[in-house]
């Protein structure tokens, strides 16, 4: 199974180079599938791998090691993304968590999201990278937020995060629940910048034609 | 007193009229990028995670894809207003499109403010194409297909049809027009700081398109990478070219015959 560029055994190859991980890593998107489970069958087989890739979190090569996790599919490692997260502006904390969500965690990932995002002055205030995962996190799994909360988001944060509150309240108005987020759409027609105006435009188009999702 | 405000205001103005201006433009296009057979698409996080550097302040001297302002009803354009060390000013805008609806491939098939989105962003790459001074696309290659703002073509098993793109090659033929046609003049009539500068920050794009590209006869630098681009390589790529563009043009180190602004995707690619 092992491909031409790939070492004899990846942990031979761990000892040789510290960066033989990441080559691993990085066979795992834009590859074929045989090449991505040859990577993850490689990674599997370093020694202490959770440890490994939670230690490459602090250095440059994060955004792989977030790769590496989801892929090999660490969910014991959640509690310790969660701490992470507060500190990556990127988001891709929270998209790997997504990755790894399970009926086991699922209360305990929301609970987390649904603090972080609704949380004032008293936190660390989320980049806009993160909320929008977020955002798209508690909609995909229907947990509801009030319109009132929306609104607060809504007035408080950037263009693209306000797209990211009206995808969150379309997934409920096309389905027929929650017309009080129509207050949402409404609001939106009338903000700044004209992007997010001319979502709203299609939202409402969508709703008048009757669209269901 | 009273006689000398009113001058003293005139020549403010004559001074502030008198200062050269020149424009630098980017136009940065992010393409569909959607991970199949995976639903997510991602390009609407990196276009956010791309603005967030360029909004936030600058840590080092002489760094300058940082500060950016929003212009308040385009969200999409980004300010900057410099000085070169020739004491002219230097207005650096900088337009940001990302392609995808939502995260969600499946669901961005059934919106129609998909289509709308893509539209925006392929226009942003083709209009940039003739008229800006760098270009940027950051995106999937499709095999040869070229740049792509949509949701993919897709075969029966709901894979990528690959074989489609190398044979239509609809991004690269929709590129390859743009190129031939006249290049538009700056609004103001100036002329351009710099021989323009076409990125193509996807996968393998230099065996993919550089030849055809070349063909083409269109005087451009072109930035196009040789391998696999992971994405935040992809990223820091871009802002690399931003920085290094900005910089001749604050150290007037730039001419019409500029060098190659030599940034070596390669090096922090597979």
């Amino acid at each position: 199974m092992e491909s031409a560029s790939a070492p004899a055994t990846a942990t031979a190859a761990v000892k040789k180079s510290p960066l033989a991980w990441s080559n691993e890593a990085l066979r795992l998107t834009g590859e074929s599938k045989f090449v991505r489970n040859v990577a993850i069958t490689n990674l599997q087989r370093i020694p202490n791998v959770n440890d490994l890739l939670l230690r490459e979190l602090r250095g440059p090569q994060k955004a792989l090691a977030l790769d590496a996790i989801a892929a090999l599919g660490l969910t014991s490692l959640v509690p310790k993304l969660l701490d992470f997260a507060v500190r990556d502006d990127t988001g891709q904390s929270y998209l790997t968590i997504d990755a790894l969500i399970t009926p086991g965690n699922i209360t305990q990932v929301l609970e987390s999201y649904q603090s972080r995002l609704l949380c004032r002055w008293w936190c660390k205030s989320l980049s806009p990278a993160a909320k929008i995962v977020i955002l798209e996190a508690l909609g995909r799994t229907e947990t509801l937020l009030s319109a009132a909360q929306l609104r607060r988001l809504f007035n408080g944060n950037s263009y693209e995060v306000r797209g990211a509150i009206l995808r969150y309240a379309r997934r409920f108005l096309l389905q027929g629940n929650h017309p009080e987020f129509l207050e949402i759409v409404h609001l939106a027609l009338g903000a700044r910048p004209m992007q997010v105006r001319q979502q709203a435009q299609f939202m409402l188009a969508e709703l008048k034609t009757g669209v269901r999702l | 007193m009273k006689k000398g405000l009113p001058l003293f205001i005139l020549c403010l103005l004559m001074t502030a009229s008198s200062v050269e201006r020149r424009q630098l433009t980017f136009r940065i296009a992010f393409g569909y990028k959607d991970a199949r057979p995976a639903r997510f698409v991602g390009d609407i996080y990196e276009k956010v995670q791309f603005v967030q550097r360029l909004v936030q302040p600058c840590y080092e001297k002489n760094q300058y894809a940082c500060e950016f302002v929003r212009a308040k009803d385009d969200g999409d354009w980004l300010y900057r207003k410099l000085k070169t060390e020739n004491g002219s000013q230097l207005i650096v805008s900088l337009k940001v499109t990302s392609s995808s609806a939502s995260p969600d491939d499946e669901a961005n098939r059934r919106d129609r403010f998909q289509k709308y989105l893509s539209q925006i962003s392929e226009n942003n790459f083709l209009t940039g194409v003739r008229r800006a001074e760098a270009t940027l696309y950051v995106g999937h290659s499709r095999d040869g297909g070229g740049p792509d703002f949509s949701p993919p073509r897709l075969r029966g098993n709901q894979s990528v049809d690959y074989f489609w793109y190398q044979r239509a090659k609809p991004g690269l033929n929709k590129l390859l027009v743009a190129l031939k046609a006249k290049p538009f003049s700056n609004l103001d009539g100036s002329r351009r700081i710099r021989k323009p500068i076409l990125g193509l920050i996807s996968c393998r794009s230099t065996q993919l398109f550089s030849r055809t590209l070349y063909r083409s006869g269109r005087q451009v630098e072109l930035l196009s990478a040789n391998e696999l681009v992971y994405y935040t390589d992809g990223l820091a790529m871009t802002e690399k070219a931003i920085s290094k563009v900005i910089t001749e043009a604050v150290t007037e180190a730039v001419t019409e015959s500029s060098a190659d602004i030599s940034v070596d995707i390669s090096a922090n690619t597979h």
